[in-house]
């Protein structure tokens, strides 16, 4: 019983070293619900998309069915029974916004998760891989990079839409909720913006390599993954977060510019960005259609801005309050 | 499109609404982007009435022309231009009427209606001070027949003894060619008398005289047929005004020409078109004060008219332009009459006009616009007009009981605001009264039409304005299968006017005595138009 | 370093003519060629046309001869502006693009840096909260909304600028389309600046040098600000690129005759000519950018090694 609370030495630095890995995502939770802006962020943005998502499944929620056009109120203003007004064909702007929302966020999350994902491993594979691994990788991240993106989302569409392909394909959706509208919509915008996040993480990741506690973690025999996973991601992880919670809403503005230039998704669907157009189509007509969309785009860009600073501020291992 | 076709019309006339501070100028819409066609009688309102000395200046909105050469272009952006800077023998009044303009007095025909002669002004000059004599026009028609310059509008010159048989010859020898452009149909008399031979008796004729694939061909500039018409600000002019500066996408002024004889002279002393793709832009420069007129995009037509300052500036006049859908009658669904009398009759094109499409347009059950013909718009009313108890019937008799079975059905369209209004009233219509589904599709205006070309849709977004202002060009438009003006639809002209029409692809069988047929009742068409004092575009 | 300059240079050939070969095949493969309308042309017309354009023959001889004419810098004539040369359509687009993209690029510096550097000194504080406002709410919205936003009030309300055109030196036409084009890379340089700057503060040189005394203003521009820029710097130079190459939208809303719209309506039209004209000028600006970048960021780095 007695050597259990003998103390040996060096165990002073136990608790530390045994808390450090579990600690580091508690302690970045901890210091985010400190964060106040990020954290009243984060509960909007929950409750937008519970919202979003329940007025498709709770007609209680959606009120009146964002398809149905209703010929004698077109135009109105916002009133109890259509509590954001109705648009040029009468349909409720409360359910369409819902709608739109609905169908930007998953734009926005769908392609910044493929872009993650792509941007990351290229990025790594590049600082990390060696030489010539990082001449091939950025060599085809510049070749992705200089594709004028316009054409190679034009192009992209072209070759996505209308075609059986799997997954994407052209009849109901194969995964639930992503029908190959929204799924050919994200592929082409993710296929155009991963570069930006593989090179941002090479460059973080080339610099950190050099960095005193990478060489010191190196120098004591730390394997290179755990060199990688406990030093570098995390290092990593701020600036990548930063430009993915920025990326979000630049989806989002991207599929609205997409509909500008006449490629919008096609309707039934509608989108915070399609909402947007054609607001701005009838401007002075009704401009509720374009105050609606554009309040929630806002708030959804101001969100995500907060919530990725915060991220960031939380994430960032030498933050100390 | 086949002769197997059957078309199924959903269709609309157009009106212009302009807003303008002093002279009014036929303009684009860009609601729709399928623009391509062209209108003979656009320009005509940059050469205004009196002789007063030119003083002012007046800012309107174009856009960019993408051919400088009337021979070869059919954009109705590019005619715009011509019209003020050239002229043709004759000249289209604000009722569409030829009137001299280069040519003195009306043309002289000969008994069998095949031979006309037209006598020139005397001391004609090119805006740098060259005479224009007969030649020059020769060589004006013998261009646009011929094959190496690939003009798009030849079709209109297709009566001239020749024309066809040398633009067909693009593949032949020079010598080949050489006999053919020889053979063409036309020579100058003299110094100032032209004269054509035409294959039949066209009453048309002097209306074509007047279009842009007639106007004359500096020879001092190109020598011969093949020579490449020089650009805007290297060119010589024999219209009312001539280019002083041009600036590609920004904008083209214009100047008075003083070699210039016609009797309406120029009013101003410059005329700055600026060129802005987007007409809700210009309708927001036209309001900052910036331009002095544009064409208000059917969707802020609503807004405009609900402005006390703009509404009193509004002109609206119908253009000849007709839309609707046309369904591609290879598709076994679409290939049955009921399923297009039940689309037809599940179409409330009334509601559509006035909720989706601000009432800019004129509904209508028949093609031809009522500022044109004078035919009535309710004709066809009771056949395929809107009665969703018959449209529910058909297409019971169709095998799709309430819509049972019934195949999924994409319409294609190009997406702008107001094109995809109307597939959403569509998609929602047709599934409360027949409870079928359709999908649309967004493509760009490119990819609509060579899709629509080659047969690869089921139902088509599309239209049909006019090429020169006579029934005869409707008329051959519509019925003559294979002709090279069949099931075009864009024209820039707003669509006013809404209607359905089925036709039996039987009716153009026997092409060239169809053609006649469809000439004769052409000339009817037109003289009843002629007795209705109806409103006209200018 | 030099030798990775060449490297670099060297490598971005093989990277031209990969773009130009994608660009090429996927463009064709595009449904709707330029003389597609809705008035069908006679085989005959087309086939006059397509010679007239170098668009005949197999589009494997199409790609040889574009390439071989290329490789002399040539790239033809375009099937619409007039059969103007392309590289006449490309330099006189450009030069209007590039003069709105420098100022707008440097509105955006301007506000991305100054913002970005005063929200991290105050971090959380108000300064923060206020310079974080101004940044994210001027990018909250798109800009095919924020430009008629700003041309509906500051042109048609207020009176202060013009809404149609772009002129050098001349203010009314200057600003809004640079400050609608710059308000989103700004707010982005002001994050990557915040973050990184909030970074570099917390670094040990920085306290070390507080600790020998040099006066907070140096410690903040010649230590902080200097090395908080190298994450920026390496997103300046696509923004850069994005900006000077011009932007469809912006050029759309004030009517502006630049690159952005030439290139869109291009694609629009089928203009092959100038699409593959375009393409190429892009991917070489945006290349070239992109190893001016990675040079910057060698030199203001002395860790990285090249």
């Amino acid at each position: 019983m007695a050597t259990e609370t003998t103390l040996q030495p060096f165990d002073f630095a136990r608790d530390p070293f045994a808390t450090k890995q579990r600690g580091l995502w508690e302690m970045a939770f901890q210091r985010l619900i400190r964060n106040r802006l990020a954290f009243v962020s984060a509960i909007i943005l929950i409750f937008i998309t519970v919202l979003a998502i329940s007025a498709q499944l709770v007609p209680f929620i959606e009120r009146h069915d964002a398809t149905v056009q209703q010929y004698s109120i077109v135009n109105e203003g916002p009133s109890s029974e259509y509590w954001l007004g109705t648009d040029i064909l009468g349909r409720d702007m409360w359910a369409r916004l819902l709608y739109g929302t609905l169908f930007s966020l998953k734009i926005g999350l769908g392609t910044q998760l493929i872009v993650l994902l792509v941007g990351i491993t290229i990025g790594m594979g590049a600082a990390l891989g060696g030489k010539l691994s990082d001449t091939i990788l950025m060599w085809f991240t510049d070749l992705a990079y200089a594709f004028p993106d316009l054409l190679a989302i034009i192009l992209l569409r072209q070759v996505l839409f209308g075609r059986d392909w799997p997954i994407i394909g052209t009849g109901d959706p194969q995964i639930p909720g992503f029908p190959s509208a929204i799924l050919g919509t994200i592929l082409a915008i993710s296929l155009v913006s991963w570069v930006t996040i593989a090179r941002l993480v090479r460059g973080q990741m080339l610099s950190i390599k050099e960095q005193d506690y990478v060489l010191a973690a190196r120098s004591i025999g730390a394997s290179p993954w755990r060199v990688v996973r406990a030093h570098m991601l995390p290092n990593t992880l701020s600036t990548v977060i930063v430009s993915v919670t920025f990326g979000i809403p630049l989806a989002i503005f991207a599929e609205g510019a997409l509909g500008f230039i006449g490629l919008g998704v096609p309707s039934p669907y509608t989108s915070l960005g399609a909402l947007m157009g054609d607001g701005y189509a009838y401007l002075f007509v009704n401009n509720w259609l374009v105050v609606w969309p554009a309040i929630m785009v806002a708030i959804l860009m101001l969100c995500f801005t907060f919530l990725g600073d915060g991220l960031r501020d939380a994430l960032d291992p030498r933050t100390r309050k | 499109m086949t002769r197997s076709k059957w078309h199924l019309l959903l269709s609309m006339f157009a009106i212009f609404a302009v807003l303008a501070f002093a002279a009014a100028c036929g303009d684009d819409d860009d609601d729709d982007d399928d623009d391509t066609t062209a209108s003979p009688t656009t320009g005509a309102a940059a050469s205004p009435t009196t002789v007063a000395k030119p003083s002012g200046t007046i800012t309107i909105r174009s856009i960019q022309f993408e051919s400088w050469d009337p021979h070869f272009s059919d954009f109705n952006q590019d005619i715009e231009h011509f019209f003020m800077v050239w002229r043709g023998l004759y000249h289209l009044d604000k009722d569409s009427k030829p009137q001299a303009a280069m040519a003195d007095g009306a043309p002289t025909v000969s008994a069998d209606g095949k031979t006309y002669t037209v006598k020139l002004k005397k001391d004609l000059k090119w805006s740098d001070g060259q005479p224009l004599d007969a030649n020059d026009f020769v060589l004006g028609i013998q261009r646009t027949c011929n094959p190496d310059n690939a003009g798009h509008y030849q079709y209109i010159l297709t009566e001239i003894v020749g024309c066809d048989a040398y633009y067909g010859a693009g593949k032949k020898t020079a010598e080949e060619k050489a006999a053919l452009l020889k053979a063409v149909g036309v020579r100058a008399v003299d110094a100032t008398t032209i004269e054509f031979k035409l294959t039949d008796p066209v009453p048309t004729f002097s209306i074509k005289l007047a279009l842009w694939p007639t106007f004359p061909v500096p020879k001092h500039k190109l020598a011969t047929v093949d020579a490449k018409w020089p650009a805007p600000m290297d060119n010589v002019y024999n219209g009312p005004f001539k280019p002083s500066a041009y600036t590609e996408k920004s904008g083209i002024t214009l100047v008075p020409n003083d070699q210039y004889t016609g009797a309406v002279k120029a009013q101003v002393e410059k005329i700055v078109i600026k060129y802005i793709d987007d007409a809700a832009v210009a309708l927001t420069a036209y309001r900052a004060g910036e331009i002095d007129a544009t064409l208000v995009p059917s969707t802020q037509l609503a807004a405009v008219k609900a402005d006390p300052t703009l509404s009193k500036e509004l002109i609206s006049y119908p253009a000849t332009r007709t839309r609707g859908i046309e369904p591609n009658l290879k598709d076994p669904t679409l290939a049955k009459l009921e399923v297009r009398l039940a689309v037809s009759q599940a179409t409330d094109r009334k509601t559509l006009n006035e909720k989706v499409l601000n009432s800019a347009n004129i509904v209508s059950t028949t093609w031809m616009p009522p500022a044109r013909s004078g035919t009535n718009p309710t004709a066809y009313d009771a056949a395929i007009g809107f009665d969703p108890v018959k449209a529910k019937a058909n297409l019971k008799k169709a095998g799709y009981d309430n819509g049972a079975g019934f195949p999924k059905i994409t319409v294609l369209q190009t997406d702008s605001a107001g094109n995809k209004a109307i597939g959403e009233f569509l998609q929602s219509e047709w599934k409360k009264h027949l409870n079928i589904d359709i999908t649309l599709e967004y493509t760009d205006s490119k990819t609509r039409s060579a899709r629509f070309n080659s047969g690869d849709f089921q139902i088509v977004l599309g239209g049909w304005g006019e090429d020169y202002p006579d029934p005869e060009n409707w008329i051959l438009g519509l019925y003559e299968t294979g002709g090279s003006i069949n099931k075009q639809s864009c024209s820039r002209r707003r669509e006013a006017h809404r209607r359905k029409r089925l036709r039996h692809g039987s009716h153009v069988a026997g092409r060239l005595p169809r053609r006649r047929q469809a000439l004769h009742q052409g000339h009817d068409r037109k003289q009843e138009a002629r007795r209705q004092a109806g409103p006209r575009r200018h | 370093m030099i030798a990775y300059a060449i490297r670099r240079v060297v490598l971005m050939v093989p990277l031209l003519f990969a773009v130009a070969t994608l660009t090429f095949f996927l463009m064709h493969s595009v449904e709707g060629g330029p003389f597609d309308s809705d008035r069908p042309i006679s085989d005959a017309t087309r086939a006059r046309l397509n010679e007239r354009y170098n668009l005949d023959g197999s589009l494997l001889t199409q790609y040889t001869n574009f390439i071989a004419n290329t490789a002399q810098l040539d790239l033809g004539i375009s099937t619409s502006s007039n059969e103007r040369a392309i590289t006449d359509i490309i330099s006189e687009k450009f030069s209007v693009s590039i003069q709105l993209g420098i100022c707008a690029f440097i509105f955006a510096v301007l506000l991305g840096v100054t913002l970005g550097v005063v929200s991290a000194m105050n971090q959380n504080g108000i300064g923060d909260y206020v310079g974080v406002f101004i940044a994210t709410g001027g990018a909250a919205l798109p800009s095919f909304i924020l430009a008629p936003f700003l041309i509906i009030l500051f042109a048609l309300k207020l009176d202060w600028f013009d809404v149609l055109g772009w002129e050098l030196w001349n203010y009314k036409k200057m600003v809004l389309p640079s400050v609608a084009l710059g308000m989103l890379p700004g707010a982005f340089i002001a994050r990557i600046a915040r973050a990184s700057m909030l970074d570099v503060l917390r670094q040990d040189y920085i306290r070390t040098a507080r600790a020998k005394g040099v006066k907070e203003f140096s410690v903040i521009t010649r230590h902080a600000v200097k090395n908080a820029m190298i994450p920026v710097l390496t997103v300046l130079g696509p923004i850069f690129a994005g900006l000077i190459t011009g932007s469809f939208i912006i050029e759309n809303a004030f009517a502006i005759p630049g690159l952005g719209n030439a290139f869109v309506s291009s694609v629009l039209i089928r203009d092959y000519g100038l699409i593959m004209g375009v393409t190429l000028f892009y991917a070489g600006i945006i290349a070239a950018m992109n190893l001016v970048v990675d040079l910057a960021y060698a030199m203001a780095d002395p860790r990285i090694r090249l």
